[in-house]
């Protein structure tokens, strides 16, 4: 749930990326934090165990400042992705306003990557969600090896909804800015619709986009 | 309808923050805060040692659902951490409401006490600011600021 600061005059969003375990979440968050201008970040907090796996969740927060209007401030997280974490992964997704599935692209990975999804789905629900309507991108990683999981397999295993999907690699920094970039969009399209109706002049729905006109425009393949 | 938003007005912020003021003064704590169950800090009063309220509120958020998994808090509105050292603080735990909680961090020149006695006139001070403007209408910044800010932003990734 979004919250309306009229204080700061911020608008605060959950963004969480959520995914399998080394599927590249804290990759991905790493390369966004060091992408945002100092100004525009706070610092990233990520709670490891030795083995640098995520432990607790990765955080930072981003900030576009707009003078006039309310601003956004985007407060991202990542997820632990082992699946005894799955406690740890319910009390990340409270409150959260958007999702970025990111999956591992090896192909021995898909049965992992289908479970992930599975327990999102799980998780939204219990958490009361529709899933149906959450805002919602898919990130496949790792479009570099060699062994992958087809895309059209991604589609058909964990994209029934036919969101938007980009291709990434993010060990080398390519592909994670774009599906980032969507959810944001998502995220505040979704906003901007719901304060219309809170601010009491119902209208209409904007018309959603083509089922399965999920982008790689800017494939890396 | 269901809530959509949570809407802070400036009123109720300020509000808030007069009362973290009084807490801190009258606990004689280091700091305390209001954070939202998602780790959204609303409000703050002191200096959270080393870590920005931001940090400290996500974790704290963490922490708090953490221990209402491992030891069934749901009746209890309130739970205190406390450190065997001189350095390190302690931190008490009160929920204002079910999606609100606040955290106090106090060191050894209180007592757990005192602080859990104005952590609790703290939070019915604050109560009454926070469940209010749940209908009022708000303007976001356009759209289109947001997409360009984001496209400058990453536009190399």
């Amino acid at each position: 749930m979004p919250i309306v600061n009229y204080k700061e005059r911020v608008i605060s969003c959950k963004i969480v990326y959520f995914g399998p375990s080394l599927g590249g979440k804290t990759t991905t968050i790493r390369v966004i934090h060091s992408a945002t201008p100092e100004g525009n970040r706070s610092a990233l907090q990520t709670i490891e165990t030795e083995g640098d796996r995520t432990l607790f969740f990765d955080h930072f927060s981003l900030d576009l400042a707009e003078v006039g209007g309310l601003g956004v401030r985007f407060q991202v997280y990542g997820v632990p992705g082992e699946p005894f974490y799955r406690v740890t992964r319910k009390m990340v997704l409270t409150g959260a306003d958007g999702v970025i599935f990111v999956a591992d692209s090896a192909s021995h990975r898909l049965a992992d990557n289908v479970a992930s999804y599975n327990d999102l789905k799980e998780l939204l629900g219990e958490h009361g969600y529709d899933y149906e309507s959450i805002p919602l991108v898919m990130q496949y990683n790792k479009r570099d090896l060699e062994d992958k999981t087809s895309v059209d397999e991604f589609q058909f295993y964990i994209n029934e909804r036919k969101v938007p999907y980009f291709e990434s690699i993010a060990v080398e920094s390519k592909g994670v800015g774009e599906p980032f970039k969507a959810i944001c969009r998502a995220v505040v399209a979704k906003l901007n619709r719901d304060l219309t109706r809170v601010g009491s002049t119902p209208q209409p729905e904007p018309v959603a986009p083509e089922a399965g006109s999920g982008s790689n425009d800017d494939s890396i393949e | 309808m269901a809530r959509q938003f949570f809407l802070l007005s400036e009123e109720a912020i300020k509000a808030t923050e007069v009362a973290l003021g009084d807490l801190v003064a009258d606990a004689r704590a280091r700091y305390a805060q209001v954070v939202d169950r998602s780790g959204y800090v609303i409000a703050s009063h002191g200096q959270p040692s080393h870590m920005h309220p931001e940090e400290l509120g996500a974790i704290a958020a963490g922490i708090l659902s953490a221990m209402q998994v491992v030891v069934n808090l749901a009746e209890s509105k309130e739970s205190t951490i406390k450190f065997h050292s001189r350095t390190m603080g302690n931190f008490h735990f009160y929920w204002i409401n079910p999606r609100v909680f606040m955290l106090v961090a106090f060191d050894n020149r209180t007592t757990e006490s005192l602080v859990r006695s104005k952590a609790k006139r703290a939070a019915k001070a604050i109560h009454p600011h926070l469940a209010q403007d749940e209908t009022q209408p708000a303007q976001l910044g356009s759209v289109q600021f947001i997409e360009d800010k984001l496209g400058e932003l990453f536009e190399d990734l």
